[in-house]
This record gives structure tokens, C-alpha cells and sequence, in this order.
């Protein structure tokens, strides 16, 4: 017995050191099912394409990544992100669509020193108070969208906007954005259950209260179901509607058709940008999984650029998280976005644009840029997180 | 407190009621007439509107792929007779809750690997817009036409059940 102890303890030993890092492991954990599947799916598809476009490497090292579905639910998504940090021992975790499976899993990683890289979520209390070093957002703050489009309903001059967004805190930041910077008169505020997929309720106390216009946060299949339903119940006609670009990007657009035209919307990235980045993610996009990207495809694929580019400033070293975190700050690659920087807290600094649904040369429907609403803009929570 | 607001909720209601009504009839007359619980009830329900989009889809009419899914649902239906629920009638109601909970899990992974999880299904322009009931009072068709699909099948069944000699023989063997 004890001879048997010696001899797998030091076969043990031995076979240690074998675990040099000759690859990046990525555990990758989003919403690949149900009615909001197209953004994480959409994220999924161009992280991958950014890795297969590179060789199927990351930093110059093979990359490793371990999918998983967090079904939508939070303890799901905390059971993946367990396995994928302890198991499976990855580098970098990422993926996360919606804030409240994010915050439910990503404390597992903090806990043990793995990054996470959000191609996502990035609700306020980690942009402020509970900023962590670990955390980096390569999308934007969660209320970026909803303060440009506030702002943009402040200089269209609507006098009321009865707002709607779901009760999870990413809702909840967004009709906050919007408040920040819309000074006119909130003509109804209410939080809907998250996963609704029936409005009538909601649509006739709108129609009771007859706004200039109304502000929804609705992403995936909630956004596809109201607008849907606004338009049956006849409010298109009496109310312009404005959303943030989540509710009006391609997977809804696919879904619900021509009543989107005219729609306005605020986002951080378009399709028509015209840097070189981004033609070739578009053309790249299109040519492989035959339909045009959403900013969620636009977001995932600017984290494979950014696992890239850590991985590449230590030089395939990827026990050195510390090192692979200074190099995420500095944020030397080049985005789809255009220009890109963090902010002290980790969040991006960058400029949020007015866009419009229309038809491309192709008669295709896409959002069109047509100003910019926001430049270089932070977040509200900056002056909260003590991190330098 | 506008009196259109009031309609429109009431409206409102009664569509969900009947929606609701028309998944749960199925339900009750299986139980009163078999006793047997199947919780898989509410799986041919998501198979019939899976199915309804995939004929949409196939078709490229919404009248012909509604009406088309209806007998192809049936036929789910008798299959699963058949094969499963048959031999289920003289067991005591936990056996028929564990095998019909059973058929659950099974229905939700075979709708995802037949269909993935993305089939998108667009009404019709006739009943994607408003309907004017009253001056100045809209409602959506599509809801209208719920609430009248419900009211018929509210209206068949009991004449079916009530005036017909199926009818009869249904009451005579329920509980």
C-alpha cells in the first residue's frame, strides 16, 4: 500500500509540469437557446470567426474553447462557469448575454483569478462600487445606449415618452440612461416581467396615456414580440417609437419585417462603418453564415481581438494574468468599432452614433448611420470604483 | 379612467382566457372521460404551433399551414396513443404523471433538434393591424380572431357533448 502511495504521488508529480500553457482555454458561456438565442448566438458565431480567421489561434497559441448554454436560467450559467474555472481550468471566460446570468456566475472567476471579458453585459454596480480587476467590458457601459437615445429625444423636442424596459438590472440601468439625459416629461415608467412575450396589458395603458413617443429596452424575442403588437394595436400610426440598438438591430429586424422602417435607434457600432476592421468582419460575416451581423456579433468578435491581443503582448505566457491584464487595459487592437479605450473602471470610452432602419443597395433592410450623438463618452459610475 | 381603457383590458382578459381555455378543454375531456392525467397535454400544444410555422413556411400561405397542421398534430396525437399513453390507462395516476412528465423532457428535446431554436412565424398583413371596433377604439385582429376561434370551439364542443350521440356516450362514460 504505502509503495503504491509513493509510486502514483510521484507519477503525479511527475506528470505536473506536462500542463505548460500550450494553449489558450476559453470557457465560453451564453444564451444559445430559446426566444433571445440570436444574441448569443450571434456572439458565438463571430467569436469563432475571429479565431478561424486567425489560424484558429489567439495570441499565436492554439485556442481551446469550451461552449456552453446557459439556457437563459442564472444557475445554469453559474454551474458552467464552475466547471469551465475549476475543471477545465480556462484563461479567459466570456460570453454572457444578459446581466442577470452574468452577475449570478462571474464571482466564480473573480474568486479565482480568471478573467472575464463581458462581449455583453456590463451592468452599473460593476462599473462603480464593485468595479474588479478581473472584469473587463468590451461592449459598453449597460447604460450607454439608453442616455444617447435620451439625448436624442431631447433634441427631436418630444414633450412626453412613456418608457418600458424589462425588471432585471439591466432594464433598470436603461431607463435610468434614459432619464439622465432626456428633459422632458416621463409619461409612464414600468417594468415588465423578463421573458414576456404578451403585451396587451401594457399596450393599452400606453394607449391611455398617450405619449409623444415611447422609449422600449426589449432585446431578442421580448423587443420582437412589442413591436409586433404595438403595431397590431394600431400605436405605430399616434407614437414614434425609439429604441436603444438592441431592440432594432438585425435579429429583430429578421423577425418582424418592413414595420420597422423608419425606426430610430442609438448605438455604438453600425454595419456601414467604414474602417478596415470592420469591412472585413461584415464581408466575412455574410459570406459565412449567410446573414448580416448585429452589434452582438460586432461585440464578440472585438473580445476574440482583445483575448488576441493579451495573449500576444505576454507572449503566450498565459499563467501571467497580471500581465494579460495590463495589456487588456491598454487595448491594442483594432476594433470593428473604430477607435477603442478603457476607462479606469474597465469599461470602454468610446462614441454612440444616431442610426435609422432603411434599405441597402441590396434592398436589404440594415440600420443606417446618420450622426453622432455622443463623442468619447464614459459612464455615471467611474467616480465610485477606487480602481486606478 | 377612460372607459377605452377598461374595454381594451377586459378584452384583453377574455382573449387569454379563451387561449387558455382552448389548451385546457383537451386536457379536461382526456381526464373526465379516461381519467388519465397527461401532462404532456401542453408538448402536442408546442408541436401543433411548431408545426403551423414549419407548414407556413413551407407552403408560403398562413391559411393552408394552419389547416394542414391540424390533422398532421392528430396524427402526433394518435401516435403517441398508440405507442405510449395507451398502455397507461389502467395505472394509478402517479404512473401516468411520471410517464407523461417523461414525454415532456423527450417533446422539448426533439422540437430543439428537429427545429433548432429559432423558427420565426410573421401573421399575415390582413391580421397584423387593427381592427377599429369602436370610433376612436382599436384592437389588434389577431387577438379578435383568438377570441373567435375560442368562442367556436367553446360553442362546438357543447353541442357536441350536449346534442350529439357521440355526445352521448361521452357523458355516459365520464365521471
Amino acid at each position: 500500500m504505502k509503495k503504491l502511495l509513493f509510486v502514483s504521488t510521484f507519477l503525479l508529480v511527475v506528470a505536473l509540469p506536462s500542463q505548460a500553457a500550450d494553449r489558450v482555454k476559453v470557457g465560453f458561456i451564453s444564451t444559445l437557446s430559446g426566444p433571445s438565442a440570436a444574441l448569443g448566438v450571434d456572439i458565438r458565431d463571430a467569436f469563432m470567426l475571429a479565431i478561424k480567421l486567425n489560424g484558429g489561434k489567439l495570441g499565436g497559441l492554439p485556442a481551446e474553447i469550451f461552449i456552453g448554454d446557459d439556457q437563459f436560467k442564472p444557475d445554469v450559467g453559474r454551474q458552467l462557469a464552475e466547471k469551465n474555472v475549476k475543471l477545465d481550468k480556462v484563461n479567459f471566460l466570456t460570453g454572457f448575454v444578459f446581466s442577470n446570468i452574468m452577475l449570478a456566475s462571474v464571482p466564480v472567476a473573480f474568486e479565482n483569478k480568471v478573467i472575464y471579458i463581458s462581449p455583453n453585459a456590463a451592468p452599473s454596480p460593476l462599473a462603480g462600487k464593485q468595479c474588479n480587476p478581473y472584469f473587463f467590458a468590451a461592449s459598453w457601459p449597460n447604460d450607454a445606449y439608453h442616455e444617447a437615445a435620451g439625448q436624442h429625444a431631447t433634441d427631436k423636442g418630444y414633450k412626453s415618452v412613456y418608457m418600458l424596459a424589462p425588471n432585471y438590472q439591466a432594464g433598470k440601468d436603461s431607463l435610468e440612461g434614459f432619464k439622465r439625459f432626456y428633459k422632458g416629461r416621463i409619461a409612464g415608467e414600468v417594468y415588465t416581467q423578463l421573458g414576456q412575450l404578451d403585451y396587451s396589458a401594457e399596450l393599452a395603458q400606453v394607449r391611455a396615456a398617450k405619449p409623444d413617443a415611447v422609449y422600449i429596452f426589449l432585446p431578442g424575442g421580448m423587443g420582437i414580440n412589442f413591436i409586433k403588437q404595438f403595431v397590431g394595436a394600431g400605436l405605430s400610426r399616434d407614437m414614434q417609437l425609439i429604441t436603444p440598438g438592441f431592440s432594432s438591430d438585425q435579429d429583430i429586424i429578421r423577425a418582424v419585417g418592413d414595420p420597422m422602417l423608419g425606426t430610430f435607434d442609438a448605438a455604438h457600432w453600425a454595419l456601414d462603418f467604414d474602417n478596415p476592421a470592420n469591412k472585413k468582419f461584415v464581408k466575412a460575416f455574410d459570406d459565412e453564415y449567410k446573414r448580416l451581423p448585429t452589434v452582438y456579433a460586432s461585440q464578440g468578435y472585438d473580445t476574440a481581438l482583445l483575448i488576441d491581443s493579451a495573449v500576444r503582448a505576454v507572449k503566450g505566457k498565459v499563467e501571467d494574468t497580471e500581465g494579460m491584464r495590463k495589456a487588456l487595459k491598454a487595448a491594442k487592437f483594432q476594433s470593428v468599432r473604430g477607435s477603442f479605450k478603457f476607462n479606469r473602471n474597465q469599461y470602454p470610452i468610446q462614441n454612440y452614433y444616431l442610426r435609422v432602419v432603411g434599405k441597402d443597395a441590396q434592398g436589404r433592410l440594415v440600420n443606417k448611420t446618420i450622426g453622432t450623438i455622443f463623442k468619447d463618452h464614459g459612464d455615471a459610475y467611474v467616480q465610485d470604483c477606487p480602481m486606478k | 379612467m377612460s372607459w377605452i381603457l377598461i374595454l381594451e383590458q377586459l378584452l384583453n382578459g377574455l382573449q387569454f382566457g379563451l387561449m387558455l381555455f382552448l389548451l385546457a378543454a383537451g386536457l379536461t375531456l382526456v381526464f373526465g372521460i379516461m381519467d388519465m392525467i397527461n401532462l404532456a397535454h401542453g408538448s402536442l400544444y408546442m408541436v401543433g404551433a411548431f408545426l403551423a410555422a414549419a407548414l407556413v413556411q413551407a407552403t408560403g400561405s398562413f391559411a393552408l399551414g394552419v389547416l394542414l397542421a391540424v390533422p398532421a398534430t392528430a396524427a402526433i396525437g394518435m401516435l403517441l396513443e398508440m405507442s405510449v399513453l395507451r398502455t397507461l390507462y389502467a395505472r394509478d395516476h402517479l404512473s401516468q404523471v411520471l410517464a407523461t412528465f417523461a414525454l415532456i423532457l423527450i417533446a422539448n428535446e426533439a422540437v430543439r433538434i428537429v427545429w433548432g431554436t429559432d423558427l420565426p412565424l410573421s401573421m399575415p398583413a390582413v391580421l397584423s393591424g387593427p381592427v377599429e371596433l369602436l370610433p376612436g377604439m382599436f384592437y389588434p385582429a389577431y387577438r379578435l380572431l383568438i377570441i373567435g376561434v375560442g368562442a367556436a370551439v367553446a360553442l362546438v364542443l357543447y353541442l357536441l357533448v350536449a346534442r350529439t350521440r357521440v355526445g352521448m356516450l361521452v357523458r355516459a362514460t365520464s365521471r
